[in-house]
C-alpha cells in the first residue's frame, strides 16, 4: 500500500506543473470567461502567454455586451478608434464613469469615438441597454432633453404586459421622481399614454389608468415601508380604489397580489 | 438504438493506458461524444465492442464516470441557458468536494470533459480554475501556477501601465 502511494506521488511530480498555457487555447479562454474585467487585466500581467489569453477579443466582446447592450461597434469590424475589444471596454467604462457626473460629457465622448451615432435614437438605445448608469445624473439629463425621454419611452414595449410589471419596467429605465411632484404627474401621464398605445384593446381610459397608477404607488409604499405598521389589506385596497370609480373587483385583486408578491414598483430611488 | 437501451444497457470503454471499464449507458449518456457515437454508429448494447478513448487515462476516466454517475439524473440545462449571467460562486457542494484534487488532475479533467463533451463537468472544472485566479495579483497567480515571469522589467512596466485601469 505504502509503496503504491509513493509511486503515485512520484508520477504526479514528474508531470509538468499545470498552467493555463498547457490547455488548448479555446479551453484556457473558457476558464477565463468566468472572470471579470479587473481579474482579466491582472491575469494579463502574468506572462506573455497569459497576456495573449486574457486579452482575447471573445472575452472582452462578451464583457462589453453584458454591461452595454447597445453600441455601434458590435456588428461590424472595430473602427479605427479601437485596436481591440479590450480597448472598447476601457473606453465604455471611462464614458460610463464620466456619465456619473455629467451624462452629456459621457455621451459626447462616445459619439466622438463612434461608439454611438450622433442621433437621439442611438442615445436612447444606449441608455435603455446600459444598466450601470447613475439615476441622479440621468434624471438631470432627461429634464433638459424632453425629446430624448419621449424616444426612450417609445422604445419600451408594453403590449400584453400586466400594469404593475409595466410600471416596474418603466422605472427601471427612467429615474423615478423623488417625490410625488408635478414632474411625477407628467411622467405618470406619459407612461399611461404609452401603455394605452401599446394595448389598444384596453378598456381603461387614460384618467382611470392614471388613477390606478397612483393607487398602486400608494399601495406599494404602504406594503414595502417598514415604518407603516398597519398594512392595507386586499379588501381595503379594493374598497378604497373602487370609491368613485367603477373598476372590476377581480382585476384590482390581481393588482394587489402582484404588489404583495413582487414588491416595490420603483425600488431604485437614487 | 432506442431510448430504452440508453437507459438500461452498458458499454465498454478503453482508456489510453489500456484498461477497460464497463459503464451503464444511462451514466455515460452525459457525454455527448459517446452518446452520439452510440446513436450514429449503432454500437449494440452488451456486446464485446470496446470504445477506445485515446485521450483519457483510466484514473481520469474513473473520476469522470464517478461524476457522471452522481449527476445522471440532473435536469439537463437547455441551450438558451448559455445567455445566463455567468456566476462562479454557484458550484454545488458535492462538485466542490469532488474537485478537491491536485491541479494536474483538475487540468486533465478539463481536457477529458472537453473531449467527451460533458458540458456540466467542463463548466464546473473551468469555474474551479477561474476561482484560483480571481482576486489575485499577477505575482500571486504566478505563485499559484508556478509560472516564470518572462517579461523584461521594461515590458512589465509597460504592461502594468496598460492595465493600470484595474487598480483604480
Amino acid at each position: 500500500m505504502g509503496q503504491s502511494h509513493t509511486l503515485y506521488r512520484n508520477q504526479s511530480k514528474s508531470k509538468p506543473f499545470p498552467d493555463l498555457s498547457q490547455l488548448p487555447a479555446e479551453l484556457a479562454v473558457q476558464v477565463l470567461s468566468h472572470l471579470d474585467a479587473t481579474d482579466l487585466c491582472l491575469a494579463s500581467c502574468v506572462n506573455e502567454i497569459w497576456q495573449q489569453l486574457a486579452d482575447d477579443n471573445v472575452l472582452w466582446l462578451d464583457l462589453c455586451k453584458r454591461r452595454w447592450g447597445f453600441t455601434r461597434q458590435y456588428d461590424k469590424p472595430l473602427s479605427t478608434h479601437f485596436k481591440n475589444y479590450k480597448q472598447l471596454y476601457l473606453s465604455l467604462d471611462t464614458a460610463t464613469l464620466s456619465c456619473r457626473t455629467d451624462m452629456r460629457e459621457g455621451i459626447v465622448y462616445l459619439v466622438d469615438q463612434e461608439v454611438l451615432w450622433d442621433c437621439i435614437d442611438d442615445i436612447a438605445l444606449f441608455i435603455l441597454n446600459t444598466s450601470s448608469l447613475s439615476f441622479s445624473s440621468l434624471r438631470r439629463y432627461l429634464k433638459e432633453q424632453p425629446l430624448l425621454l419621449d424616444t426612450i419611452i417609445k422604445n419600451l414595449d408594453f403590449q400584453g404586459v400586466f400594469l404593475p410589471d409595466a410600471i416596474r419596467t418603466f422605472f427601471l429605465h427612467i429615474p423615478p421622481p423623488n417625490s410625488l411632484t408635478q414632474q411625477a404627474d407628467e411622467l405618470i401621464s406619459q407612461f399611461c399614454e404609452h401603455f394605452i398605445l401599446c394595448n389598444s384593446d384596453t378598456t381603461f381610459s387614460k384618467d382611470e389608468l392614471c388613477y390606478l397608477c397612483y393607487s398602486l404607488f400608494l399601495l406599494s409604499v404602504d406594503l414595502n415601508s417598514p415604518q407603516v405598521k398597519n398594512k392595507m389589506s386586499k379588501r381595503e385596497f379594493i374598497r378604497n380604489t373602487r370609491r368613485g370609480h367603477d373598476l372590476p373587483t377581480e382585476y384590482l385583486g390581481y393588482l394587489y397580489d402582484n404588489i404583495y408578491l413582487h414588491g416595490h414598483l420603483a425600488p431604485r430611488l437614487i | 438504438m432506442t431510448e430504452a437501451t440508453l437507459t438500461s444497457g452498458q458499454i465498454k470503454l478503453e482508456s489510453s493506458d489500456g484498461e477497460t471499464v464497463t459503464v451503464p449507458l444511462n451514466v455515460i449518456k452525459l457525454s455527448a461524444t459517446i452518446k452520439t457515437m452510440i446513436e450514429d454508429l449503432g454500437i449494440e448494447e452488451d456486446n464485446d465492442d470496446v470504445v477506445p478513448l485515446p485521450n483519457v487515462t483510466h484514473v481520469i476516466l474513473n473520476k469522470v464516470i464517478f461524476w457522471c454517475d452522481h449527476h445522471k439524473d440532473d435536469i439537463q440545462p437547455s441551450e438558451d441557458d448559455d445567455n445566463k449571467e455567468k456566476r462562479v460562486d454557484d458550484i454545488d457542494p458535492w462538485d466542490k468536494e469532488f474537485l478537491k484534487v491536485d491541479q494536474g488532475t483538475l487540468f486533465e479533467l478539463i481536457q477529458a470533459a472537453n473531449y467527451l463533451d460533458i458540458k456540466g463537468l467542463l463548466d464546473v472544472t473551468c469555474k474551479t480554475v477561474a476561482n484560483m485566479i480571481r482576486g489575485k495579483t499577477p505575482e500571486e497567480i504566478r505563485k499559484t501556477f508556478n509560472i516564470k515571469n518572462d517579461f523584461t522589467p521594461e515590458e512589465e512596466e509597460q504592461i502594468r501601465k496598460e492595465n493600470a485601469w484595474c487598480e483604480e
